[in-house]
C-alpha cells in the first residue's frame, strides 16, 4: 500500500510538459487535435471513449461513474517523423487528460469537470541554410519552437431520464496559448544570433450535448452532438483574428455479449473546413473536414473486478484537419493495447495503454509513433 | 499472467514513463513551405547615412600626457613632426641620514631611465637620447620652439641604445665615471633639480611611448651616494627622486578641421556621429549586424606597428561634446551593451574603416532607447600616436551606418 500510495506521489509530482501528443501534422492550423480520452479509453484506441466516464468525449458517459472520481492522464509519446528534408526522432510527455466528477445523490445526476487537449501546438523544427546578406551568402542555422495549443475546460453533467437513456450536456471554454520562439544563428560571428518570441492566446466557447440509450441486454448506442463556436486569437494581447471551430457529430455502439467481453465502435465527424477560409486568410494552407472511426473490445478476465488486469485492443483511423499542403490530406491510423490494475479496494487504479500510430501525408511526409499513456484513477 | 504480475508489470511501466518524462526532445528537420508556419526569418538591410551637420569633431578630452603616456618621435606621425619629452625630477636632498646625522656626501654613480611602453618593433638601431634642459621651466607655457635650443649635442646626457628585441620595458643608462657623472652635476642655480629632454634617434622616422612618472614604468633618477665620514661603509646609499612634472611638446600642432572629423590627438578628439533612425527599426525588428562605416579624408597618422584602437560607443543621451557613453557590460536605453565596438586602425590606413556596432545599435530600440549617435574616438587617448581625419557631412564623404535586421516574424500565420 505504501510502495502504491508513494508511486501514486511521484506520478503527481513528475516534471513534464505541453499538452497532448505532438506530431508534424499539428504544426500547420491550429496545431494536432486532442481525444479528450482516458488511458483507459486510449486502451482499445478510443472504441470505448463514447461509453468512458472518464473520458470528456460525451458528456453523457458520465452516467458511468457511480462515485467520486478524479482522474489523470500521464502520456509519452515517441515519435520518428520523416519529410523531404530528412528524419527527426522525437519524444516528449505530456498531461492530456484530467477529470473530477461524480454523482449527486439521491438525484439520477453526475456532475463533472475535466481539462483536456483539444488541440496541440508542440514542435521544434530546425532549418540549416543560407541567406544571402551584404551580396555574400551567410551560412544560418533556424528553429523555430512552438510550446503549447488549445485546452478545453469542460463543466458536464449526466441526467438519467430512464433506466435505460441518458442525456448529458456540457459547456466548454476553450482557451490556451501557443508560446512560438524563433531563434536564428549565423556561421558568421560579425552576425549576433537572433531569438524573436510570441505568445498566442486563444479564447472560445462551446456546448455538447449526449444521449445515452440502452437497446436490450446487451447492446448500447451513444450520440453525440458539439459545436465549437468560434475562438479569437490574440498576438502578444493584441487582437489578431477569429477562426471558426467545428461543429461534431458522432455516434457509438457497444455490444457486450458476455459479462467478460465488450465490443464497442464509434464515428465522429467534425466540420473543420469551417476554419479554412479564416486560416487561409490569416495566411495558412487551411482546414479539412474529418471523420475519425474506432472499434475494438475489452476483455475482462474476472467479472466481478472488471478493472483488474482487463485486456484492451482497438484500432481506430482518423483524416487530420490541418493538412501541410492544400490539397494534401493527412490521414492517421493507430492500433493499441491496454490493461489496468486497481488497489486499495478498488479506490484507486492504474490504466494503461500502448498505442502505435501511423500519419501520412501523401508528398513525402510521415510518421510512426509509440504512445505511452497512464492513467491514474482515485475513488475517494 | 497473475494479477501479482500485471501490477509490477503495471508500476514498472509507470516509473519509466515517468522517468522518461522528464526529457523532451521536439526537434527535428524542417521543411519548407510545407512546415513553416509563418516562412523563413528574413535578412533586411538599411544603410543609414549621418543626418547632414549633426556630425561634429569636439576636443580637449583627454590632455598632453595625462594618459600615463609621453610620445617621443622623429618623423611621425607625419614627416614634418617631432616630440620630445620634458621631464623634471624633484628636488634632490644634498645630505643622508648616517648614524643618526645628515651628512654631506659623494656621488658613486647615477643611474637614469625612461620606460618604454611601445616601439615601432621593425626599426632597429633605435636610441633613446637624453639631454640636461635648464632646470626652471616654465611648465606651463612649454613649448617645442620653447625646447628645441636646448636639444644639441652639447646638453646630451647619453644616448642609450634600446636592444631590438625589447618592446616594452626600463631603458636605463648608469653613470660612474666622473666626467659622466659631471655632466649631471647641479650648478647653485639649479635648486638640486634634475630636468630631462628625450628624443628619439633612428636610421628611419619612428616613435616611442614612454611611462609617465604614474604608470609602473616611470622615468627614474636615482643616485647612489656615500656620507662624507670617516668610515663610511662599502655600501652606497640611494637617493631617489620621483618625477615632479612630465608631458612632451609637438613640432606641429594642427587645428581641428571643422569641415572633417578629426579623431584622436592630443588633447584628444572625438567626433560625434548622429544618424536618423526610422521608425521600423525602433521596434520589433531583430538587428543583427550593425557597422559603422567611415571613409578616411586622408591616411591615418600614427607610429607604424604600433596602431590605435578606433572605438565607437552609444551614448546615453546627446548633450553634444558631453555627452555621456554608455559602459560596456551595463544597460543602456533598458539594452545591455555586450561587447565595445572598436578595430585597430594602422597608420596609413586608406580604405573606408568598418567597426562592428550591432550592440551599441541595439540599444536605441525598446521603450527607453538610446540617442541614435555614437562617439568615434581613439584609444587610450593621448596616448597614442594614432590620428585619423575622416569624412563628413560637410565634406562630402559622411559616415554611413550599414544595418542588417530580421523583420518580426509573422507569428500569427497558423
Amino acid at each position: 500500500m505504501l510502495r502504491r500510495l508513494l508511486l501514486l506521489a511521484f506520478l503527481t509530482v513528475a516534471p513534464a510538459t505541453g499538452a497532448a501528443q505532438s506530431s508534424q501534422f499539428g504544426i500547420r492550423g491550429l496545431g494536432l487535435p486532442g481525444r479528450a480520452q482516458s488511458a483507459r479509453a486510449l486502451g482499445s484506441a478510443g472504441a470505448f471513449a463514447l461509453f468512458d466516464g472518464e473520458s470528456s468525449v460525451s458528456p453523457a458517459a458520465l452516467a458511468y461513474l457511480n462515485q467520486l472520481t478524479a482522474a489523470f492522464t500521464v502520456m509519452g509519446d515517441y515519435r520518428s517523423s520523416v519529410s523531404p528534408s530528412g528524419e527527426g526522432s522525437v519524444r516528449d510527455t505530456r498531461f492530456p487528460q484530467f477529470q473530477v466528477a461524480g454523482p449527486v445523490r439521491p438525484l439520477p445526476l453526475v456532475v463533472g469537470v475535466s481539462y483536456s487537449t483539444y488541440t496541440n501546438r508542440d514542435f521544434s523544427l530546425a532549418f540549416p541554410g543560407a541567406v544571402e546578406i551584404r551580396d555574400t551568402a551567410v551560412g544560418v542555422n533556424d528553429t523555430i519552437s512552438s510550446r503549447g495549443g488549445l485546452n478545453d475546460f469542460r463543466i458536464a453533467a449526466a441526467y438519467r431520464l430512464a433506466r435505460r437513456l441518458v442525456v448529458g450536456v456540457s459547456g466548454h471554454i476553450i482557451t490556451g496559448t501557443n508560446r512560438i520562439e524563433v531563434h536564428r544563428t549565423f556561421s558568421d560571428t560579425l552576425y549576433q544570433a537572433s531569438v524573436q518570441r510570441a505568445e498566442l492566446s486563444y479564447a472560445g466557447f462551446g456546448v455538447s450535448l449526449g444521449v445515452m440509450g440502452q437497446i436490450g441486454r446487451t447492446l448500447t448506442v451513444s450520440a453525440l452532438a458539439r459545436t465549437d463556436g468560434h475562438v479569437d486569437v490574440e498576438v502578444d494581447s493584441l487582437p489578431a483574428h477569429s477562426i471558426d471551430l467545428p461543429i461534431t457529430v458522432g455516434g457509438g455502439l457497444q455490444w457486450r455479449p458476455s459479462p467478460r467481453l465488450s465490443f464497442a465502435g464509434q464515428v465522429l465527424a467534425r466540420n473543420w473546413s469551417t476554419a479554412n477560409d479564416d486560416l487561409v486568410a490569416a495566411g495558412g494552407v487551411g482546414a479539412v473536414n474529418t471523420v475519425e472511426a474506432a472499434g475494438g473490445f475489452e476483455f475482462t478476465p474476472n467479472p466481478r473486478r472488471p478493472l483488474r488486469a482487463p485486456i484492451r485492443l482497438g484500432f481506430h483511423y482518423g483524416r487530420l484537419p490541418f493538412p501541410l499542403a492544400a490539397g494534401a490530406p493527412a490521414r492517421e491510423y493507430g492500433l493499441a493495447a491496454g490493461t489496468g490494475f486497481t488497489f486499495a479496494a478498488d479506490r484507486g487504479g492504474v490504466d494503461l495503454s500502448v498505442e502505435r500510430a501511423w500519419r501520412r501525408q501523401d508528398d513525402g511526409f510521415h510518421e510512426r509513433a509509440w504512445i505511452v499513456t497512464v492513467g491514474l484513477t482515485v475513488r475517494p | 499472467m497473475s494479477v501479482l504480475g500485471g501490477r509490477r508489470l503495471g508500476a514498472a511501466a509507470v516509473l519509466a514513463l515517468a522517468v522518461a518524462g522528464c526529457e523532451e526532445h521536439l526537434t527535428q528537420p524542417g521543411e519548407c513551405p510545407e512546415l513553416c508556419p509563418g516562412g523563413i526569418p528574413q535578412a533586411l538591410e538599411e544603410v543609414l547615412t549621418a543626418l547632414p551637420g549633426r556630425d561634429t569633431s569636439f576636443t580637449g578630452y583627454v590632455a598632453k600626457a595625462s594618459n600615463g603616456v609621453l610620445l617621443v618621435s622623429s618623423g611621425i606621425p607625419t614627416a614634418a613632426d617631432t616630440n620630445f619629452a620634458v621631464i623634471e625630477f624633484g628636488r634632490r636632498s644634498d645630505s643622508i641620514q648616517f648614524r643618526d646625522t645628515l651628512r654631506a656626501y659623494t656621488i658613486d654613480s647615477i643611474r637614469l631611465s625612461v620606460g618604454l611602453i611601445a616601439r615601432d618593433t621593425a626599426v632597429r638601431n633605435l636610441q633613446i637620447l637624453l639631454y640636461r634642459l635648464p632646470s626652471n621651466p616654465d611648465t606651463t607655457a612649454l613649448s617645442y620652439t620653447g625646447v628645441r635650443p636646448s636639444f644639441t649635442p652639447a646638453n646630451l646626457i647619453a644616448a642609450i641604445p634600446v636592444a631590438d628585441t625589447l618592446r616594452r620595458g626600463d631603458v636605463p643608462v648608469v653613470f660612474r665615471d666622473s666626467a659622466d657623472l659631471a655632466r649631471l652635476a647641479f650648478a647653485p642655480g639649479d635648486s638640486n633639480r634634475l630636468v630631462m629632454g628625450v628624443a628619439v634617434s633612428a636610421p628611419v622616422p619612428t616613435g616611442v611611448r614612454i611611462g609617465t612618472g604614474t604608470t609602473g614604468v616611470p622615468p627614474a633618477f636615482t643616485t647612489y651616494v656615500k656620507p662624507i665620514v670617516e668610515n663610511p661603509g662599502n655600501t652606497s646609499q640611494v637617493v631617489p627622486v620621483g618625477v615632479q612634472f612630465n608631458t612632451y611638446v609637438s613640432r606641429a600642432a594642427p587645428a581641428p578641421d571643422p569641415l572633417r572629423l578629426p579623431v584622436g590627438g592630443a588633447p584628444s578628439s572625438r567626433g560625434l556621429i548622429r544618424f536618423p533612425w526610422p521608425a521600423k527599426l525602433k521596434d520589433s525588428v531583430t538587428i543583427v549586424r550593425a557597422t559603422l562605416e567611415l571613409v578616411p579624408a586622408e591616411p591615418v597618422r600614427g607610429l607604424p606597428h604600433d596602431p590605435g584602437t578606433l572605438e565607437a560607443d552609444v551614448i546615453a543621451s546627446d548633450l553634444g561634446a558631453k555627452s555621456p557613453i554608455c559602459p560596456v557590460s551595463l544597460p543602456c536605453g533598458g539594452t545591455l551593451i555586450t561587447k565595445i565596438g572598436q578595430i585597430p586602425l594602422p597608420a596609413g590606413t586608406t580604405d573606408t574603416v568598418r567597426i562592428e556596432v550591432t550592440s551599441q545599435v541595439r540599444a536605441w530600440q525598446g521603450s527607453t532607447p538610446a540617442p541614435p549617435a555614437v562617439f568615434v574616438s581613439i584609444t587610450p587617448e593621448a596616448a597614442t600616436f594614432t590620428e585619423a581625419v575622416f569624412g563628413s557631412t560637410r565634406s562630402g564623404a559622411p559616415a554611413r551606418l550599414r544595418v542588417d535586421y530580421q523583420p518580426r516574424f509573422p507569428f500569427e500565420k497558423p
